[in-house]
């Protein structure tokens, strides 16, 4: 929804009356100061950034109306006076004239009457006093009917009119003070006369002083001054050049010292970094791209023809054009820069074979090696943005994308890729390249002379593809990676002018759009303990310079030795101060939530909650489905309503099609070859004859497709391999088997179960390594046969498909479902191994939340003091069988803390909050399984993101007025 | 309601079982018990202590439970935590006596260490290398048709209670593969069917990756096999009485049984 014009512009809420529109303040009003006000208003319009939209228009058509009906009035108003006046006199035959009928009467006594001088005047004094000329006229129709009636002489008692103030002159009586003054001149004129020689000697002695007084100051004037020796020469600059290279205006800095304040780093001018234009090099490049998409569109005719083999002038042409792209796209226009990106991504279209997109796609280099390049971050992110949409594209070809999406996965979040409201892939793929690249250029100013311009194509870059809340979030994020990297930032220099920058990029008013953010990005920067507190102190002074951030008063500045408690400490305070976001109740907080958005979440609850649970699987696919409704529901607390809606897709599509997981990861067996007992035959007939069982053993080598043996075939193969003699026969059977036959599911069965009882020689095990790919060293004894075993069953699993796949590949589902909510938590994340297990994924989210949990403000802990729900994680650790139950304890505390939160950012919710938990707690100690108690935990922690979600304030109040 | 009335209905019949089958030459509790009062629970813990040392039978040890009970419901700050700990070391049940511990520690100093009985002794369950690589083993045998060579493994101590645990989740459990053992002899081959077959090898894969105690993650489908699914102890220690297995409201001893009357 769109704010009114005059919200948006001018910061004045719908439906102000013409005066608040205007700004004018209450009191008596001028025609003067009604014009003033407009002017200033119209000013204040015409500089905002969406001034030439029509809703500006539409404002300034508001504010004229505004300040006519205003005018109207004061003029009435002014009128209203002159005919009271002109009453006055007639019902008392005498007046109380005005400061502005003195005036008029004055005016029109001095210049003789009516004439055209006393109208000019009389039009000018009116206007000093805000009357119209409608208003003047009746003014002095009254005047004329009060002097016409004789309510009004000219020769009445002074007080009543200007007229009588021109009285007839009398002589007054003379002062004491003049009367002293009197007696003081004679005395100095008697003295100057000189008539006697002492009064002539006075004379020149005072002359004379005067005259050294006057050299002295005269020879003081000439001295050069020791200032102007100094001073640089003031370059001369036209005054608009210098009004735009001033620096904003500052308070001086000023050293108080108060017990409780820390003092806040001084810069000798505020830290903030600027770049040099965009170079040469990349309008060079906005020239040669003139007509690059037609050019693009020849290269993809060519590739349509040559497409597995396209020429080396097809490359040379496809490179120096996505350079030239790479090297000035944010110069282009979003209309130049779509047609860029669909003719980049149609030349590849045709490409089939893997090695010519390789060499496509070798122009788009995503590796962070490009900063090196002063335009490395345009060339960078367009590279990835390119990739992305490369990627993202059904009609790409299976080559292309694969590869697209290899080299950009080390460099780009594939969540970036999504495609959000109002944005493109490119525009996500870019952006989160260049958050990325934020991390590698702020680990240290290597060369600080180009270090503001690198940064300044990375602000462009950022600029041309985000906007609003993303845009916001990436100056939050280059704030963090600033935090963390290695840059010197509390002296001057460019690490404090980076920090400068960003902490005046990002919005920290109540006007932010994604004011949460801010406030976890700042709770994050307190409680990590990595995060040196000198870093914390540098970044709180900045905010206590800006004049933005009004709110952030020096208490806030934090102490460069504060111990991470006081940070904590500290950090409440500064929480607690934090203007609420504008259009959020005072006792609000909450997840807001658009109502459509949230009945669609709502929806899907029910259905999940209705899916049948009579299997693990059942149970699991459940709790695999409430994960991602709470991985959803963290993403709209975060404020990536994208992220969310793409889960509840993918949530409503396992409810329409469940995904058959009992094949997933099933691994390819071998097939058997020949026929059962061909092989037994020939061997057996072999007798002892060494060579004819060698040659039998050979035929198995040399069978086509050979993979698997039928159980004759493969009982005998084992054992030869096994126990054959001599050894010579056995390392061949083994060899063979290794070779050709270790992907048998017959073969690898015999194996297992022929293996008990049997001899392990240590060509066995090396055999057993070979079928197993695995290393048992430097395992012995049992252990040793125990690792043998379990490799030989697992690979024996790993050839089936079963209930038992389905529930890992579920619960591989339902730690991802963790690491996503994980990541847009945010506080306190670390990227987790690609391997993580379930249990740990949630013990990991559920210490991120116990770091939230800490950082807020609990005036009446609940469901209990901190302390005492670490207590309780801690028993029930330690009750803990298995990984699963792990899990089960985990989700347990997960709740606990979050409920906590939830309870101390809407205190009203306590008491359904407390329902929760004891629900929680009957169907856990209920429960039959510990499956089923996972699926309970999960429940529970949608019921407590359910209660915790705000329809948006706009959408319910529209919904009260409706109804 | 109804499992607090089902507690009372319970442990009147235990009282009054106590009180009808109480031997001859075995101490009168029934004077102490009738003196008992609310307003101090400590006589309760007192007597439960001095029962429990005399106890020589279930029922005795039962009343005993029934007084640690009520000692720490009716004191919670001064006897829960103690009242716990009595009914841990008063359990035969694993898994309750574990609970109790926790509920323990839950009641102690907000510093105070945890207990250490609450933690489960996972080399307890643990099974050794050897005897899982023995009942592995077992399997084998049995599929190659020499069940005799099977049964012989399985009947050592430690391989038996693993065939008991880890066969419970097979259909038939432990008891039927001790019988197939017997009837699969000679080179006959058993034909599970494919999906006992792989039932089979899951239980096999599970004892095995229990036995190495390293501490690496598994899959849940190995650890529900080990564990049987069996859910995680759900400890509340702000409501004693059902943890405790005691209904508060009746703490007076009156004509053998318990009352809410005084």
């Amino acid at each position: 929804m769109i704010a009114p014009e005059s919200l948006r512009y001018l910061g004045i809420t719908a439906g102000a009356p013409p005066r608040r529109l205007l700004g004018l303040p209450e009191g008596e009003l001028t025609v003067e100061l009604i014009d003033a006000a407009l002017e200033r208003q119209r000013r204040r319009v015409a500089r905002h950034p969406a001034a030439r939209e029509a809703g500006a228009q539409r404002l300034v058509h508001d504010l004229a109306a505004a300040a006519d009906m205003l005018r109207a009035t004061a003029v009435n108003e002014s009128a209203r006076r002159g005919e009271v006046s002109s009453d006055r006199a007639s019902a008392n035959g005498g007046i109380q004239l005005t400061g502005f009928d003195r005036e008029v009467l004055s005016t029109l006594v001095g210049s003789g009457g009516w004439n055209h001088e006393s109208r000019s005047r009389l039009l000018a004094i009116a206007a000093a006093h805000g009357v119209g000329g409608p208003g003047l006229m009746k003014v002095l129709a009254g005047l004329a009917a009060a002097l016409r009636s004789g309510a009004l002489r000219p020769y009445d008692a002074p007080a009543r009119s200007a007229i009588a103030e021109l009285a007839p002159w009398r002589p007054s009586e003379p002062s004491r003070l003049t009367l002293a003054f009197e007696q003081l001149d004679e005395a100095l004129a008697r003295e100057v006369a000189g008539d006697t020689p002492g009064r002539l000697l006075r004379l020149v002695l005072f002359f004379v002083a005067i005259a050294i007084v006057g050299a002295y100051f005269l020879v003081a004037a000439l001295q050069p001054s020791p200032v102007s020796k100094v001073a640089p020469q003031t370059p001369i600059v036209a005054a608009a050049e210098a009004a735009r290279n001033a620096a904003p205006p500052v308070a001086p800095a000023v050293r108080i010292e108060r017990p409780g304040v820390t003092t806040p780093v001084r810069w000798a001018t505020p830290p903030n970094l600027r770049g040099a234009a965009p170079p040469d090099d990349a309008r060079a490049a906005l020239r040669e791209v003139t007509n690059g998409a037609s050019e693009l569109a020849v290269l993809a005719r060519k590739v349509q023809v040559e497409a597995n083999r396209p020429s080396e002038a097809v490359f040379r042409t496809w490179e120096q054009i996505q350079s030239a792209y790479g090297r000035c796209w944010p110069l282009l226009d979003p209309v130049a820069r779509t047609a860029a990106i669909e003719a980049s991504v149609a030349v590849l279209r045709p490409v089939q074979a893997d090695e010519v997109a390789a060499r496509f796609l070798t122009a788009w280099a995503v590796d962070p090696v490009v900063l090196g390049d002063p335009l490395g971050s345009w060339r960078g992110a367009w590279a990835a943005g390119l990739l992305g949409e490369v990627a993202a594209r059904p009609s790409s070809p299976d080559a292309v994308a694969a590869q697209a999406i290899d080299r950009l996965e080390a460099m780009v979040a594939r969540r970036s890729l999504l495609k959000g409201r109002g944005t493109t892939v490119y525009e996500g793929a870019a952006g989160g390249w260049l958050d990325k690249a934020a991390q590698t250029m702020s680990a240290s100013a290597t060369d600080p002379s180009d270090f503001a311009d690198r940064w300044e194509r990375w602000f462009e870059a950022q600029q041309a593809v985000r906007s609003g809340a993303t845009l916001q979030a990436a100056w939050l994020d280059a704030i963090g990676a600033v935090l963390a990297g290695g840059l010197a930032i509390s002296e001057s220099g460019p690490g404090s002018d980076l920090l400068g920058r960003l902490v005046g990029l990002a919005d920290w008013t109540d006007r932010a759009v994604d004011q949460r953010r801010a406030r976890d990005a700042m709770t994050v920067w307190f409680t990590e303990p990595s995060l040196a507190s000198s870093r914390l102190w540098t970044l709180t002074s900045l905010l206590d310079l800006s004049y933005d951030a009004a709110w952030f008063v020096p208490e806030f500045v934090c102490d460069p030795l504060a111990a991470l408690p006081d940070r904590g400490k500290l950090l409440e305070r500064i929480l607690a101060a934090w203007p609420l976001p504008t259009g959020i109740a005072a006792t609000g907080g909450g997840i807001v939530v658009d109502s459509k958005s949230l009945e669609r979440w709502r929806g899907l609850v029910e259905r999940v909650d209705t899916l049948a649970s009579a299997t693990t699987s059942d149970r699991l696919l459940a709790a695999v489905l409430f994960a991602r409704l709470n991985t959803a529901a963290q993403a709209f607390a975060s404020g990536d309503e994208d992220l969310a809606r793409a889960d509840m897709v993918e949530i409503e599509r396992e409810l329409s099609a469940p995904r058959d997981r009992r094949a997933v990861g099933v691994a390819a067996a071998g097939r058997t070859s020949g026929t059962d007992g061909e092989f037994s035959a020939e061997y057996e007939a072999a007798g002892r004859d060494e060579s004819k069982r060698r040659d039998a053993l050979r035929s198995l080598r040399s069978r086509p497709a050979a993979g698997d043996l039928g159980p004759r075939d493969a009982e005998l193969l084992v054992n030869e391999a096994l126990r054959g003699t001599p050894s010579e026969i056995r390392g061949l059977a083994q060899e063979i088997l290794a070779e050709r036959y270790a992907d048998g599911t017959t073969i690898t069965q015999v194996l297992l179960e022929q293996l008990a009882g049997s001899p392990m020689s240590d060509a066995t095990i090396d055999m057993i390594e070979r079928v197993t790919r695995e290393k048992f060293s430097p395992a012995r004894g049992v252990e040793l046969t125990r690792l043998v075993r379990l490799a030989l069953v697992r690979k024996l699993l790993a050839f089936e498909s079963s209930a038992a796949r389905a529930e890992d590949a579920l619960v591989r589902d339902f730690a991802a479902a963790y690491v996503e909510r994980s990541r847009l938590f945010r506080i306190g994340f670390e990227d987790p191994p690609s391997d993580i297990a379930a249990s740990a994924m949630v013990s990991r989210f559920a210490d991120q939340w116990r770091v939230k949990a800490g950082s807020i403000f609990l005036a009446d802990p609940f469901p209990a003091p901190l302390e005492e729900l670490d207590r309780r994680r801690g028993v029930r650790r330690r009750l803990v069988e298995g990984e699963v139950q792990s899990c089960v304890a985990e989700q347990a505390s997960l709740v606990d803390l979050m409920v906590a939160v939830a309870v101390a950012d809407k205190p009203g919710l306590r008491q359904r909050m407390s329902a929760i938990l004891q629900e929680v707690a009957d169907r856990r100690g209920r429960a039959g399984s510990v499956v089923e108690q996972v699926l309970e935990s999960e429940r529970a922690i949608v019921r407590v993101y359910d209660l915790w979600f705000e329809r948006s304030t706009k959408e319910a109040s529209r919904k009260d007025g409706a109804s | 309601m109804r499992k607090i009335a089902m507690i009372a209905l319970v442990a009147s019949a235990v009282t009054l079982a106590v009180s009808a089958q109480q031997p001859a030459d075995q101490p009168d509790w029934s004077a102490r018990l009738a003196h008992l009062d609310p307003a101090r629970p400590k006589a309760y813990f007192e007597l439960g202590e001095e029962i429990a040392d005399a106890a020589t039978n279930e029922h005795e040890r039962e009343l005993a439970r029934t007084l640690f009970g009520l000692a720490g419901t009716l004191d919670r700050d001064a006897l829960a935590r103690s009242s716990a700990l009595a009914l841990a070391s008063l359990s035969s049940d694993s898994r309750r006596r574990r609970s109790l511990t926790a509920v323990a520690s839950l009641l102690g100093r907000p510093n105070a260490a945890l207990d250490g009985d609450a933690a489960l002794d996972q080399s307890d369950r643990r099974p050794t290398a050897a005897a899982a690589v023995a009942l592995s083993e077992a399997f084998a045998f049995y599929r190659r048709g020499q069940g005799p060579r099977a049964l012989g493994i399985v009947k050592g101590a430690e391989v038996d209670a693993l065939l008991t645990r880890y066969g419970a989740g097979t259909a038939g459990g432990a008891e039927r593969f001790r019988e197939d053992c017997r009837a699969y002899k000679g080179g006959l081959r058993p034909d599970p069917g494919r999906d006992a077959r792989t039932a089979m090898l899951a239980i096999e894969e599970s004892l095995l990756a229990a036995a190495a105690g390293d501490g690496r993650a598994r899959e849940w489908s190995s650890v529900l096999i080990e564990t049987a699914g069996r859910p995680l102890i759900e400890i509340d220690s702000a409501r004693l009485d059902e943890a405790f297995g005691v209904d508060p409201s009746k703490p007076w001893w009156r004509d053998g049984r318990w009352s809410a009357s005084k």
